[in-house]
C-alpha cells in the first residue's frame, strides 16, 4: 500500500471520527460523579453509581430537555481526599463536566468541594454527614444528607429510651464522619441524660477489631453508637457477637445493606439503624423508586442507592428548570428547587444544607429493616 | 485488670497471621534479594480462590484449603519464573517498581474478577464463640493459632533436617558457593516462592472465615508484613515469626491506650528497633 492511500485513510477515519464526535458534543451533557470504587468502601461506591444511574436514564429516556442525553462520567476518588481532589480537577478541568455528584466519604468530599468552588461547578454531596461541609460558606456544595447532628438530635430521646441504661460507648472509624458522630451525638445524647464511658476510633482498613471491642466491653457500656461502612460493618457486627457483648446496638452507615445482609444474615438482627433512607419506607415516591431499582437491578434499594439517585435527580431537575446547561445556572437553579426524593421532598437553606425529608430510626429483623420511628428534618 | 488474657490472646491471633505472611516475604526476600510488594496479595488470593471453592462450587471447607492453597503455590510459581525470574539481578529500584505495579495489577484483578462486595469463607466450625480464663474468642482463632504453630515447626525441621532446607539455608549464605557445590539455585528460587506465597495464601483462606474477603485486603498486608520483617530482622525466620507476635502483642496492648494511635505503635517499635538495633532483632549483623 503506497503511503498517499495510507494517509488518504488516516484521514478519513480522523473526519468521520471528528464528525461523529462534534455530533454527539451538540446534544451531551456531562456530568461527573467521583465515587469511590475501590478500597474499602467500594461495595457502598457501586451502589451509589446504581442509583445515580438510574436517575440519568430517567433523564435521558423522557427526552423532556431537547433530546438532550446526559453522559455521566464516573471517576474512581477511593474515599482518598487526593485521590478524589485530583479525579474531580479531570472531569471538571479536562472534560468540562457542568456539575459534580460525590465525594461518599465526608474527608473526601470536603477536600473536592473547594475544586467545585474554584471551578465555580455545583456539587451535590448525597452520602457525606460530616456537619462541618456546610458550615465552610462554599455556594457550590450541596448537601442533602441530614447531617449527624440533625439526625442525633432527631432520635436522641428514643435512643436513650431504648438503650434502658446511660452509659454510652462509641465505635466509629477513623474519618471525618465517625469523628463527627463521636463528637455530635455525644453532645445530643448527653442531653438526653446519657454518661459517654468509651469512645473507640478504628481504621476502615483494620479487620480485627477484638482489641477495641475489648476495651468497649471493660467500660460495660448500655449501648453502643457505631459508624461503619459495608466492610467494616460485617466485622463490627461479627466481632461484637464472638465476644457477646450484649448491649444495645446502634449504627449510621451500612447496617441496612444488601451486601450486609447478604453476608451476616441474622446476626445484624436487633441493630437499630439511623437512617436517611429504607426502602421499607412506604411513601408513593419511595414505592416508585424501589419499583423501578428492582427492575434495574433486581435487588432493593438501600440509603446508599438513594443517595446516588437523589445526586442525580437534583442535578438533572435543575437542568430542566434552568433550561441551562452552564455550571452557574445549574448552581442557581439547585439553590432554589424543591426536589422529590425517595425520602422525600429536598429543599436546600443558604448555607446548602438539604431539609425538608424524612429520616429514620430502623430495627433489623430478619435481615430486613423495620422502621420503628420517623422525623422530618426541619430547615436549620 | 482482668482484661488483660484478653488483650494477650486478641494480639497472639493477629500477631500469628502477620507471622505467616511474612515468614515468605522474607524468605524470598533472603534468598532472591527481591523486596516483594505484590506478596500480600498471595493472601488475598488465597482468600478468593477459598471463597469461589468453598462458597461457589460448594466445596467443603478443608478440600476448599487445601485446593487454595496449591492455587496460590501455582501462581507463585508462574511469577517465578516469569516476571521475578526477569527482575533477578536488576536493582532494587525497578524490582520494587515492578512489584508495586504487579499488586495493583492482581487487585484490580480480583475487583473485576469478584467484584468490591466484603465475603466470608463459610467457617467449618458450629461454635460461635468459646469462652475460657475470662477470654472470649472463636474456633477459627484458635486453628489460626494452631496452624501458625505447625507452619513454624514444619518450617524449622525443614530448614534443619532435610537436605533441600540445608541448600535453603547454604544459599541464603552465600549464593554463589552454594551454586558452586551444585545446589540448583533455579530449582531452589521456585519452590522458596511457592512455599512462601502459599503460606501466605493460608493465611489467607484462614483470616477470610474470621474477617472479610475483599480485594483491598492485600495491600495492608503486605505494609504490615514489611513492618514484621523489619522488627524481626531482614532474612531471619525466627525474627518473621518473632516480629510478627511481637507486632501483634503491640498492637493489642497500643489499643488500651489510645485506639486511634494503634497503628504508630506498630512504627515506633520499628523506629525503636531501627535505631537500637538496625539490623532487627534477630538480624545478622551484615
Amino acid at each position: 500500500m503506497s503511503k498517499f492511500v495510507l494517509r488518504a485513510q488516516a484521514l478519513a477515519v480522523t473526519t468521520t471520527l471528528l464528525l461523529a464526535g462534534g455530533a454527539c458534543l451538540a446534544d451531551t451533557i456531562k456530568v461527573g460523579a467521583v465515587y469511590p470504587l475501590t478500597g474499602p468502601v467500594a461495595e457502598d461506591g457501586a451502589t451509589v453509581l446504581k442509583g445515580a444511574k438510574l436517575a440519568v436514564k430517567l433523564f435521558n429516556d423522557a427526552g423532556e430537555f431537547k433530546g438532550d442525553k446526559i453522559e455521566l462520567l464516573v471517576e474512581d476518588g477511593a474515599c482518598i481526599p487526593a485521590q478524589s481532589v485530583a479525579a474531580a480537577e479531570k472531569l471538571v478541568s479536562s472534560s468540562k463536566v457542568v456539575a459534580l455528584a460525590g465525594a461518599f466519604c465526608s474527608s473526601s468530599t470536603g477536600a473536592t468541594m473547594d475544586v467545585a468552588l474554584r471551578y465555580k461547578v455545583p456539587m451535590v454531596s448525597g452520602v457525606s454527614t460530616a456537619p462541618n461541609l456546610t458550615e465552610r460558606g462554599n455556594p457550590y456544595l450541596f448537601r442533602i444528607q441530614a447531617t449527624s447532628q440533625m439526625l442525633a438530635d432527631a432520635f436522641a430521646p428514643k435512643m436513650m429510651e431504648l438503650a434502658g441504661g446511660k452509659k454510652i460507648a462509641f465505635l466509629v472509624v477513623n474519618d471525618d464522619w465517625g469523628r463527627s458522630i463521636a463528637q455530635y451525638y455525644k453532645t445530643s445524647l448527653e442531653r438526653s441524660g446519657a454518661q459517654p464511658v468509651s469512645t473507640q476510633i478504628f481504621d476502615a482498613n483494620e479487620t480485627d477489631l477484638f482489641s477495641y471491642i475489648t476495651n468497649i466491653k471493660r467500660a460495660e457500656p448500655d449501648a453502643i453508637m457505631m459508624a461503619a461502612n459495608t466492610q467494616n460493618a460485617v466485622t463490627v457486627t461479627e466481632q461484637l457477637r464472638q465476644m457477646n457483648i450484649k448491649s444495645r446496638l446502634f449504627a449510621e452507615g451500612s447496617f441496612t445493606a444488601k451486601s450486609y445482609y447478604d453476608v451476616v444474615g441474622k446476626k445484624g438482627d436487633g441493630i437499630n439503624g439511623l437512617m436517611p433512607y429504607v426502602s421499607t419506607y412506604d411513601s408513593p415516591m419511595s414505592k416508585k423508586f424501589v419499583e423501578m431499582y428492582k427492575a434495574a437491578y433486581g435487588e432493593l434499594p438501600n440509603n446508599n442507592a438513594a443517595a446516588g439517585f437523589e445526586e442525580l435527580t437534583i442535578i438533572t431537575n435543575a437542568i430542566k428548570t434552568s433550561g441551562k446547561i452552564d455550571p452557574q445556572s445549574i448552581r442557581d437553579a439547585i439553590a432554589t428547587s424543591t426536589t422529590p426524593g425517595p425520602a422525600g421532598d429536598i429543599k436546600f437553606n443558604e448555607k446548602g444544607q438539604g431539609y425538608g425529608f424524612t429520616v429514620f430510626l430502623t430495627r433489623n429483623e430478619n435481615a430486613a429493616p423495620m422502621i420503628e420511628g420517623t422525623a422530618q428534618i426541619a430547615k436549620p | 485488670m482482668d482484661l488483660i488474657p484478653q488483650y494477650i490472646f486478641n494480639g497472639l491471633v493477629v500477631g500469628s497471621s502477620y507471622a505467616l505472611i511474612a515468614v515468605g516475604l522474607t524468605a524470598i526476600f533472603g534468598l532472591m534479594e527481591i523486596a516483594n510488594f505484590a506478596h500480600g496479595q498471595f493472601y488475598m488470593l488465597g482468600a478468593f480462590f477459598a471463597y469461589t471453592l468453598t462458597r461457589l462450587l460448594g466445596l467443603d471447607f478443608w478440600t476448599g484449603l487445601v485446593g487454595s492453597v496449591m492455587g496460590v503455590m501455582i501462581v507463585g510459581v508462574v511469577l517465578e519464573r516469569t516476571l521475578f525470574r526477569i527482575l533477578r539481578g536488576a536493582s532494587l529500584s525497578s524490582s520494587v517498581l515492578a512489584t508495586i505495579a504487579l499488586s495493583i495489577f492482581l487487585e484490580n484483578l480480583a475487583l473485576n474478577v469478584w467484584g468490591p462486595r466484603p465475603q466470608k469463607i463459610p467457617t467449618p466450625f458450629e461454635t460461635g464463640s468459646i469462652a475460657f480464663a475470662g477470654v472470649f474468642t472463636t474456633p477459627e482463632r484458635l486453628l489460626m493459632l494452631a496452624v501458625t504453630v505447625v507452619i513454624v515447626i514444619l518450617l524449622h525441621v525443614g530448614l534443619r533436617h532435610t537436605q533441600t532446607g540445608k541448600a535453603i539455608r547454604a544459599t541464603f549464605q552465600q549464593r554463589e558457593a552454594a551454586a558452586l557445590v551444585g545446589i540448583d539455585i533455579d530449582r531452589l528460587y521456585t519452590l522458596t516462592f511457592a512455599i512462601g506465597a502459599g503460606v501466605a495464601g493460608l493465611a489467607g483462606v484462614l483470616l477470610g472465615t474470621i474477617f472479610v474477603v475483599q480485594p483491598a485486603m492485600g495491600g495492608i498486608a503486605t505494609l504490615k508484613a514489611f513492618i514484621v520483617v523489619t522488627l524481626g530482622g531482614i532474612s531471619s525466620f525466627a525474627g518473621g515469626i518473632a516480629g510478627g507476635l511481637l507486632l501483634g502483642l503491640a498492637e493489642s496492648f497500643g489499643a488500651i491506650i489510645s485506639p486511634a494511635y494503634k497503628d504508630a505503635v506498630g512504627f515506633i517499635l520499628v523506629m525503636l528497633v531501627l535505631l537500637y538495633k538496625p539490623d532487627g532483632l534477630f538480624g545478622k549483623r551484615s
